[in-house]
């Protein structure tokens, strides 16, 4: 199926006629072109059974969850804090939200409602949802996964693997063309099948349990979230990322995020182990007033 | 018994099933050489025991298979402080055992946990993914050494080579948190693991484990067994996210 007809077919199952219309064009343009290519002819280099090798350890460009649409790692998030109690105002960074062009995610009003508390809460949460599922050790699931921090990329014949330097999360997705698993299997990394269209790794990922947050202000989806991702590479160090989201429980229409990866480390890297859960201490003590920080 | 104890139990029962399953099954080939010529090791492989709840001989108790040990001897000789020590551990083990917890199960129990394990190899090494809270390890086969100075870890430092057809796994730099069953036997931070990974078949992988570790142990010991390969078709890792049950509910 080529990239227009998918498109369609989404098209096709939206929920409503004339947000389905709209989207439809924009998409459609917006795939027209890849946005962060600088648009010199690349051909990438090529593993011993012919696929576009995306081998490696990688990092996003910008990296961390804190907030798509104002991408940031959580970790200056205390100093910003302190700067902004001193009066700094900050310029926002450009969302990585590129479709709908306002770079928000377009929330049914319960779930803008739902988002807006999660946000709100955030830094010094409430209740026990107000925690980020990443505060808690729990799998990233897809696309979060890879903005997270640093991966590895492996690939086999049959596999393209997806390794977190962060949590031991990992991603195995098969090339085979097999079906995904069947509607009541819900995972917290989801289900992926891969293909390679010309240099574009195209994963297909269903079947999320809908429990991992996006980012650390609490941007979401649920369990009828499908992701469809492509990784291009267009330089020997570097790969383009884009994601549709689509979740006719969630959102009012499809949005569609883009990143840049680069690559972050000789391949003789090796990763030290990240044990998360086992070191974890602090996500409840969020919710003691006492051990806040200071407003 | 906790309800997740009873869940591993039901996945072992399972996991009881496997070899039927992969003598039924005609679908699956198994090249079994890569083209550096080592053996092909990759697929999906679990065992077929109960080991990670006893790794010696045991009765069956409520939804606990009995099984033979995989102690060759089936004897671990402990040193008489270590001996009381494992005794403490066993009169403690629902709540003592890290495992219960949801922690790492150290080397060599994740191998034997009662859930798949997809085998990757590359040039440079060969990575286990577990479906059992998706744990990875990460085997260098790249002819480097340990790092001399690596922090205590879980699943400790894992340096392979291959030896003919065998590939043997020395492992060290491990943290004295885990144990090798749920009855408690247990090591300290100077365990030495070294793991033969050898096909008998396409389908069999026989594995041998030498435990040495001198502050807890009287004499190395060795536990074997088979890992079998999975045949199903479309078989894949699923998830057994120990920790993420608690917190289901909390993310609707």
């Amino acid at each position: 199926m080529n990239r227009n007809a998918r498109v369609n077919r989404r098209c096709r199952i939206a929920t409503s006629l004339w947000i389905a219309l709209s989207w439809c064009l924009l998409s459609t343009a917006a795939f027209a072109q890849t946005p962060l290519s600088d648009g010199k002819p690349w051909t990438p280099k090529r593993t011993a059974d012919g696929q576009p090798d995306l081998q490696g350890f990688w990092t996003a460009e910008v990296g961390g969850t804190y907030d798509l649409t104002d991408p940031r790692g959580g970790e200056i998030r205390v100093e910003e804090v302190a700067k902004a109690a001193r009066g700094a105002v900050r310029t926002p960074n450009r969302s990585r939200i590129v479709e709908p062009a306002d770079g928000q995610i377009p929330y049914q009003p319960w779930a803008a409602e739902k988002h807006r508390e999660l946000r709100a809460n955030a830094d010094n949460p409430r209740k026990p949802e107000h925690i980020d599922t990443q505060n808690r050790c729990l799998p990233d699931g897809a696309l979060r996964d890879l903005l997270h921090g640093g991966f590895r990329i492996v690939q086999t014949p049959d596999y393209v693997l997806f390794l977190g330097e962060e949590n031991y999360g990992f991603r195995a997705v098969p090339l085979d063309g097999r079906p995904h698993l069947g509607p009541d299997l819900k995972l917290w990394m989801g289900d992926s099948r891969g293909r390679w269209e010309q240099n574009t790794l195209v994963i297909d990922v269903t079947n999320s349990n809908g429990k991992p947050r996006l980012d650390m202000v609490g941007n979401f989806y649920g369990a009828a979230v499908h992701f469809v991702e492509r990784l291009t590479p267009v330089g020997p160090d570097t790969f383009d990322y884009q994601v549709v989201v689509e979740d006719p429980a969630v959102y009012t229409k499809p949005w569609t995020l883009a990143a840049r990866f680069k690559r972050a480390h000789p391949d003789s890297y090796e990763f030290l182990e990240d044990a998360c859960h086992e070191g974890e201490q602090s996500a409840e003590q969020m919710l003691i007033p006492a051990l806040r920080p200071p407003q | 018994m906790k309800r997740s104890a009873r869940v591993v139990a039901l996945l072992i029962a399972l996991g009881s099933t496997l070899p039927v399953l992969a003598g039924q099954s005609p679908a699956g080939t198994a090249s079994s050489r890569r083209p550096d010529g080592n053996p092909d090791l990759s697929g999906f492989w679990q065992v077929s025991n109960s080991a990670a709840w006893d790794i010696q001989d045991h009765r069956a108790e409520r939804d606990v298979p009995a099984g033979q040990g995989v102690v060759e001897g089936n004897e671990i000789p402990y040193q008489p402080w270590a001996a009381a020590k494992k005794k403490e551990n066993f009169e403690n083990r629902a709540a003592a055992d890290p495992e219960a917890k949801c922690y790492l199960p150290g080397v060599p129990r994740l191998t034997y946990m009662p859930f798949p394990i997809q085998i990757v190899q590359t040039p440079r090494d060969v990575i286990l993914l577990h479906e059992y809270v998706h744990a990875v390890r990460t085997i260098h086969v790249d002819g480097s050494g340990h790092p001399p100075d690596f922090v205590p870890s879980w699943l400790g430092d894992s340096r392979g080579r291959w030896e003919g057809g065998t590939l043997v796994v020395d492992s060290i730099h491990f943290n004295d948190r885990t144990w090798f069953d749920r009855v408690g036997n247990f090591h300290s931070d100077a365990l030495h693991v070294v793991e033969r990974f050898t096909l008998s078949d396409p389908d069999h992988l026989d594995y041998s484990v030498r435990i040495e570790d001198p502050k807890v142990f009287t004499r190395p010991w060795t536990m074997s067994m088979i890992l079998y390969r999975h045949k199903e078709k479309n078989f894949q890792l699923l998830e057994y996210e120990c920790y993420g049950f608690a917190h289901e509910k909390t993310y609707q």
